[in-house]
């Protein structure tokens, strides 16, 4: 159950990395949401983290559904041209570091682990900082692209680009690692008996 | 809440820089109708969504800009341009374009040409914007008769910084008088003349050295300095050598007319092209969007 929840929990961060748009994202966000708050529920049904993470991934499930039709491009341009979707850009960023940060806290006070749980939240809390701390900056520094002049605003969109990156992946390995702690489950289903 | 306090301050900042509307920069152009194929006109305009000059109306006529392909250039969806050869300048928000526009469109077929001059004009832009704007001083001279020259323009060349040289050389003896410079740019303007005498001859600058040559190093004198009138022989030469502020944002394509006297006392022009393509300094370009935010 555990070890399934990490791999809808995997996949739904996958889908949400993932940008490939063939007339429509083919790894939707919405649908990287809803697998998202499907492998929390798995992971912690009861704990207050868990309850408010899942909140949290069903309304960026609604926000992102715009993501769905336009490519990422395409978005990038009308966040360009209009201040409603330059909010609605900012709001779907800070809404999915509010997610991550109750994904951490679900990680380190709400799951039990099979083994060396106190060293295993030590190493939850460490990636949660690595990882806050980077988008954090990559959040805050943003905002400056749009006062900066051409050859600046490259570097800190590689900056930008690199610290999310980093984070990202850095924590998609995390994830993997925490599941491969979990025993796969037992494959239950029944074979009609062979003649 | 620092990142709403970074997104609030910097697209508050990003707003307040946005132009309402395009500032058109100072010109000073006199150009013949027959002999030019256009005149540029300068203005800057925000970086995102451009106002694009479209049109000018001269003498009630409305003329088309027709710069290349002036706006096939904005981006699909993104109202932008990029790589556009009209660019001029790029600056953080905001770019400075050219537009050109034929003199012969003012003369129609079978309709003597008419000289004319203007101070401000109306301008269309592609984002709705259309107003008289102030432009400078535009001369477009009706076309004359091209005469055989008496002073040949021999040698010209210049430098981006705005230094320009130009050697005449005599075909028959003539006597030259001061040249005075229009006064819409007689302080953007500094001529020097190189004069050995009037059986001497000077060199192109640019061929003398391997360094593009300075003003400084020029030789001559500046020409108020100079006792005019200047004779020369037939064959002997003089140099005249203009320098333009390189960061001055005024605009300036103009045939200046030098007069002379023959030795029979036919009395002669020639002329010296100056030309100007405005480089904008940061400070300069403040000082513009300042002065147009007060004129507003």
């Amino acid at each position: 159950m555990k070890r399934r929840g990490f791999k809808q929990l995997l996949t739904g961060f996958l889908f949400i990395f993932l940008d490939i748009h063939l007339f429509v994202d083919v790894l939707p966000d919405p649908l990287g949401y809803g697998l998202i708050a499907s492998g929390i529920y798995k992971l912690s049904a009861e704990g207050q983290n868990a309850k408010n993470a899942v909140m949290t991934a069903y309304i960026l499930l609604i926000l992102s559904i715009p993501t769905f039709i336009f490519s990422g491009p395409v978005m990038e341009t009308m966040q360009n041209d209009s201040m409603g979707w330059q909010i609605y850009g900012v709001s779907v960023s800070i809404g999915h570091l509010i997610l991550m940060y109750f994904t951490f806290l679900l990680l380190m006070k709400e799951m039990d682990y099979p083994s060396d749980a106190d060293e295993i939240r030590v190493r939850v809390r460490k990636m949660m900082v690595f990882y806050m701390s980077m988008m954090l900056s990559a959040q805050l520094l943003h905002p400056f692209l749009f006062n900066m002049n051409q050859d600046s605003a490259l570097i800190l969109g590689i900056l930008i680009i690199g610290l999310t990156l980093i984070a990202t992946i850095a924590f998609l390995v995390h994830l993997r690692g925490l599941q491969k702690m979990f025993p796969a489950e037992p494959d239950l289903t029944v074979y009609p008996p062979t003649i | 809440m620092l990142i709403g306090a970074a997104w609030a301050i910097n697209l508050a900042f990003y707003q307040a820089s946005q132009l309402k509307e395009p500032i058109v920069l100072d010109h000073y152009i006199d150009v013949p109708m027959n002999q030019t194929p256009f005149f540029t006109i300068y203005y800057l305009t925000n970086k995102k969504n451009p106002a694009i000059l479209q049109s000018m109306e001269v003498n009630g006529l409305s003329i088309p800009n027709i710069a290349p392909s002036n706006d096939m250039w904005l981006f699909e969806n993104q109202n932008t341009i990029s790589n556009s050869p009209n660019i001029v300048q790029e600056f953080t928000h905001h770019i400075l374009l050219e537009a050109h526009f034929d003199p012969s469109m003012l003369s129609p077929e079978g309709v003597e040409d008419k000289s004319f001059t203007m101070t401000d004009s109306f301008l269309t832009f592609n984002d709705g914007t259309a107003k008289q704007f102030d432009i400078g001083e535009i001369h477009v001279t009706a076309s004359g008769i091209q005469q055989e020259p008496i002073l040949s323009g021999m040698w010209s060349g210049g430098t981006s910084d705005g230094l320009h040289t130009n050697i005449f050389v005599a075909e028959q003896q003539v006597h030259m008088n001061e040249i005075v410079l229009p006064e819409y740019i007689s302080k953007d303007v500094v001529v020097k003349v190189e004069y050995k005498g009037e059986n001497e001859q000077v060199s192109d600058p640019f061929s003398q050295t391997q360094a593009m040559p300075n003003w400084d190093a020029l030789d001559g004198l500046l020409a108020n300095e100079i006792n005019w009138p200047i004779a020369l022989n037939q064959r002997s030469s003089v140099g005249f050598y203009v320098q333009i502020d390189s960061s001055n944002s005024k605009a300036i394509d103009a045939r200046v007319k030098w007069n002379g006297e023959t030795a029979e006392g036919l009395a002669f022009s020639t002329f010296v092209s100056l030309a100007h393509r405005p480089q904008l300094a940061d400070g300069e370009l403040h000082k513009l969007i300042e002065k147009a935010r007060e004129g507003s």
